[in-house]
């Protein structure tokens, strides 16, 4: 009879854990990172009786956590990488779009800039397309600074993100510290709850970092960043920092904060939205500020060029139209010797535009790529006189250097952020070519000036005049030297000029070849002006700028693509693993609801074994009280 | 296998589904919305940067479109001019004919250099015209001058002999309006190639019809002199004075000699002769005041009418020759004209096919997009019901 009443209470008991565990599910269908736990019934074995054995009830032999700890570490995983490739497509999403935008592109100005020359070139001596084109460049110089402080606040952007992810890495690995102290302390039965909210701690700190779990014996879980940094050993988490650039203060680098000081963590050590904001500054960010730079660079100086080779309205030789910044090489922190290097674009042909390591080795200079650390031809030693030439610049060390003294040296990034207009006068533009040509009144020949141009300025340097005269048809004289074969249609060049003559000259007929006037009408200079848009300078003479635009819009396009594309594939893995967690570890509501039905008929059949153990008890006081 | 599905995880799945869908219809409207399926480059990052190239290509078009109209303007204004310069010459070709009448009266003569010396005056102000926004047609690559300027009869020119190119179509400067050096300034006189003149103190009456160039091989291009010894006999002198011919002169018949022919009417004196060279340039305005002065000069004598008719002779050699001067430049003229028509059509030409190119890359085609739409907001109701309908199931509304 006590054996019915302790059978029937201990399923009463068995049953009521039950359905409170059903409840707590219920109740925590909707909680992130929740794992569904289960009561594991177990008979109790009875007592032996003339050889039989009767059991005793049930009993609750474990609160079981559905949790598989090989999904969990796939979806840590996929977790990192998710955050990852998220912060890489939604940034590089927003440097195309500035790129392709035409509202903030540089297609509109770029246009409407060698539109208003083409205008100069019609109409030289109008006021008004000579205003045009000052307009003009305005225009396209503001939408370059434009563009470039656009691409500057998304850089500092991504300043601002890591220094709160990097508060959020730390409280969340200090919080799994905390965790496995706690699950430490339980010693071999911590509670369900706690190892769920460490392991949501652990996909949260994974899409951040990127991480690997490895648990210990005695429960804890030590985690490392997906570089395999150590971010969480037992109970101690390891504290991250930002750190300023040692080459460029305004920008921040991921770090350890070590009790020695904070170490600089290579960008390859971390993944999850960290590494992402790394991954695209290094590879999207700057190499796009830098080609952009690369671009207003060689635009600004060989327009300059052009300009300077022309003779403007009131007759002198054109200034220069766009000011530029010169490339920045800026000393490491730690150097320790006094040099300073100052830079300047010399080559327009081979001028690359990644950042540069420059490293002094105590007797030579090296140029490294600053990503990645590739060795960058360099000549030269330093020296005004022998300049160390690399990547399209010549540079000048003033000042010693010790050894191991190093420079971070920016060929164009950010040169876009200084070009500006430098001169604001109409009457400035160098429209006319420096020469002109002019045959004699008095010439027999039916020769008569096709072109007049410059073909070497530093020769055509202080021209002030000569003149040609035909000894016969097929031989002249310049300024008495000669006398010098003719043949029709070829140039006669002379100190960096060059004449071309429509028909036959016969002897002595005369051409004097004589700088521009002021007031010329003359459109040589702007035809070359129009034209410098096809220009192909770059890349060893094989693109135009206007080519080097559509490249740079093509690879930040590209890599949004391939970042969107890298996010859609991962996003499949991650709700693949997600479903597969859920399967394990999710709440079903219907599950429950029948576990709630199957318990409850369960409870209600155990209250009635000890309400028929209760009856048969009566059952029995009553025939005693008879 | 069939995987356990947990109730949140059924929910999300849903949402996720139903989220997808909707930003696929936001981006379906915003491209049909804004016309463009090219928003970001990333959709298709080599065609954004051809998108980009072709933008600038055809907003460049627009430039060369100005660029044609100016010079075309600019040439047709040069074309008028010529053709008005040579209906000049040709008047006052008419009138030399009429003046070298013998029948003619001194003061028919002095009305008639009068009017040529009017002609002339015409003939500067065509050499000074403008092209309508104040710059001249014919002062060459010099700005804001008067390109020519006439001082004491004699006319100076203020422009250079530089003429611009400008680009009409990518690649294909079309040159400016001549300067005005080529045009009035250096024109050949005679028949272009030679010139004869007779000496001024010639005392006979002959009068040098004609002179021209018969055989360009044989002429050597160096002046000669036609000298008579009596006046039926003629001998011919190179430029270093040695007899290269001599000859019988009857009234009327031609010399020829080394390629050049000249014809000559009248008696010469003893002594009388005439240099043939080669044509040199002058200046239209110089032939017309040459031509007037002649016309001015009173003519008594039978010598100072020969004077006189040889003056008025080579002056019509040389306005016939600047009148063809004229016509070759029209020509000159004609060709780059149709040269800018030419490039309007290709210009139009290129400029369509570069936009039907823009238009593939970047346009949407409405008729796709919008059944794509309609497919895409099927798909995100089905996806609302089925949630929708998910949800209800719950065996908890049973209990």
């Amino acid at each position: 009879m006590s054996g019915v009443l302790g059978t029937g209470t201990s399923a009463l008991l068995a049953f009521q854990r039950a359905l409170s565990t059903v409840g707590h599910n219920v109740a925590n269908a909707a909680t992130p990172g929740y794992s569904r736990q289960r009561v594991d019934l177990a008979s109790r074995p009875g007592t032996a009786a003339a050889n039989i054995q009767v059991g005793a009830g049930v009993e609750v032999a474990k609160l079981q956590r559905l949790a598989d700890g090989l999904v969990f570490a796939r979806q840590v995983d996929s977790s990192g990488e998710l955050g990852r490739l998220e912060q890489v497509a939604t940034l590089a999403g927003r440097v195309d779009k500035l790129f392709n935008d035409s509202a903030t592109s540089l297609s509109q100005p770029w246009s409407a800039f060698f539109n208003a020359a083409q205008g100069v070139a019609a109409e030289p001596t109008s006021a008004t397309a000579r205003s045009a084109l000052i307009d003009g460049a305005e225009q396209l110089a503001g939408r370059w600074r434009q563009l470039d402080a656009q691409l500057a606040g998304i850089s500092d952007e991504t300043n601002q993100r890591m220094s709160m992810q990097v508060a959020e890495v730390n409280r969340l690995s200090s919080e799994i510290a905390k965790y496995n102290v706690d699950i430490v302390s339980f010693g071999g039965t911590p509670s369900s709850d706690l190892l769920d909210a460490r392991a949501l701690r652990v996909d949260q700190l994974a899409r951040l970092v990127g991480a690997e779990t490895v648990e210990q014996d005695d429960g804890a879980l030590n985690v490392f960043s997906a570089g395999g940094q150590p971010l969480v050993l037992g109970a101690k988490a390891s504290s991250m920092a930002t750190v300023p650039d040692p080459f460029r203060p305004d920008r921040l680098q991921f770090a350890l904060a070590g009790p020695n000081g904070t170490v600089q963590l290579p960008a390859d050590s971390v993944s999850g939205e960290v590494g992402g904001l790394l991954e695209f500054r290094n590879r999207v960010l700057d190499p796009a500020r830098a080609e952009l730079g690369r671009q207003a660079t060689a635009f600004a100086m060989s327009f300059n060029a052009i300009q300077n080779g022309g003779i403007d309205a009131a007759g002198n030789p054109g200034a220069n139209l766009f000011s530029l910044r010169p490339p920045s090489a800026e000393p490491h922190v730690a150097n320790t010797g006094g040099a300073a290097i100052t830079a300047q674009v010399t080559d327009l042909a081979t001028l690359q535009a990644p950042d540069l390591v420059l490293r002094f080795d105590g007797s030579a200079w090296s140029a490294n790529r600053a990503d990645g650390g590739a060795a960058v031809p360099m000549t030269g030693t330093g020296t005004a006189a022998d300049p160390l030439r690399v990547a399209g610049l010549s540079l000048v060390v003033a000042g010693g250097a010790n050894a191991g003294d190093r420079f971070a040296l920016s060929p164009t990034a950010g040169a876009a952020s200084g070009l500006q207009v430098a001169m604001r006068d109409p009457n400035g533009i160098a429209a006319a070519s420096p020469v002109q040509a002019r045959a004699d009144a008095g010439n027999l020949g039916s020769a008569r000036v096709n072109t007049a141009q410059v073909t070497d300025a530093t020769a055509f340097a202080g021209f002030a005049g000569a003149t040609v005269e035909f000894i016969d048809a097929g031989q002249y004289t310049v300024d008495g030297a000669g006398p010098f074969p003719y043949s029709p249609g070829s140039p006669i060049a002379s100190g960096g000029w060059s004449l071309t003559l429509d028909g036959t000259p016969t002897a002595g007929d005369t051409f004097t070849v004589s700088p521009t006037p002021p007031r010329s009408a003359d459109n040589g200079n702007a035809r070359l002006m129009a034209d410098l848009d096809a220009k192909r300078m770059l890349d060893g003479g094989t693109a135009s700028v206007t080519d080097a635009m559509g490249q740079l819009v093509a690879r930040v396009g590209g890599q949004t693509r391939h970042a969107e594309l890298s996010l859609e594939a991962q996003q499949a893995i991650h709700n693949q693993v997600v479903a597969e967690r859920e399967s394990v570890s999710g709440v079903n509501l219907d599950e429950e609801a029948a576990d709630l039905m199957r318990y409850q008929q369960a409870y209600q059949a155990a209250a009635q074994v000890i309400a028929t153990a209760d009856t048969l008890f009566q059952s029995l006081l009553g025939a005693v009280r008879r | 296998m069939s995987l356990r599905i947990s109730t949140a995880g059924l929910h999300a799945q849903g949402l996720q589904g139903l989220l997808k869908r909707q930003a696929e219809v936001a981006r379906t409207q915003q491209e049909m919305v804004t016309g463009n399926k090219l928003v970001r480059a990333a959709d298709n990052p080599a065609g954004a940067a051809q998108a980009q190239r072709i933008d600038h290509a055809v907003a460049l078009l627009d430039g060369f479109e100005r660029n044609a109209a100016l010079l075309q303007n600019r040439l047709q204004l040069q074309e008028s001019a010529l053709s008005d310069s040579g209906d000049l010459l040709g008047r006052a070709r008419d009138l030399a004919v009429q003046a070298n009448n013998a029948s003619l009266s001194q003061e028919d003569r002095r009305m008639v250099a009068l009017e040529i010396r009017a002609l002339r005056e015409e003939m500067l102000s065509v050499a000074n015209r403008q092209d309508g926004s104040g710059r001249a047609l014919f002062a060459g690559r010099v700005d804001g001058v008067r390109p020519f300027t006439d001082t004491a009869g004699s006319v100076t020119y203020a422009g250079d002999d530089g003429r611009n190119r400008l680009e009409v179509s990518p690649d294909l400067p079309v040159a400016d309006t001549d300067p005005g050096s080529d045009v009035f300034l250096r024109v050949r006189t005679g028949d272009g190639h030679v010139r004869g003149t007779a000496l001024p103190a010639n005392t006979g009456n002959v009068v040098m019809q004609q002179t021209s160039v018969t055989d360009f091989a044989a002429w050597n291009g160096q002046p000669l002199r036609i000298e008579f010894t009596a006046p039926d006999a003629y001998r011919v002198l190179d430029a270093g004075g040695a007899v290269v011919a001599t000859g019988a002169y009857a009234d009327g018949g031609s010399i020829a000699i080394g390629g050049v022919q000249a014809r000559l009417t009248g008696t010469p004196g003893v002594g009388d002769a005439f240099t043939i060279g080669p044509a040199p340039t002058r200046d239209v305005f110089a032939t017309l005041e040459m031509l007037a002065d002649a016309l001015d000069t009173p003519a008594a004598t039978a010598a100072e009418r020969a004077r006189q008719s040889n003056l008025i002779t080579g002056a019509l050699g040389d306005i016939s020759t600047a009148q063809d001067h004229m016509l070759a430049l029209r020509a000159g003229t004609g060709a780059r004209l149709a040269a800018i028509d030419a490039s309007d059509e290709s210009r139009a030409a290129q400029n369509e096919s570069l936009r039907t190119e823009l238009s593939q890359l970047r346009d949407v085609d409405y008729a796709e997009a919008a059944s794509r739409l309609s497919l895409q907001l099927t798909a995100i109701e089905a996806a609302q019901r089925t949630m929708l309908r998910v949800q209800q199931l719950s065996l908890f509304d049973r209990l």
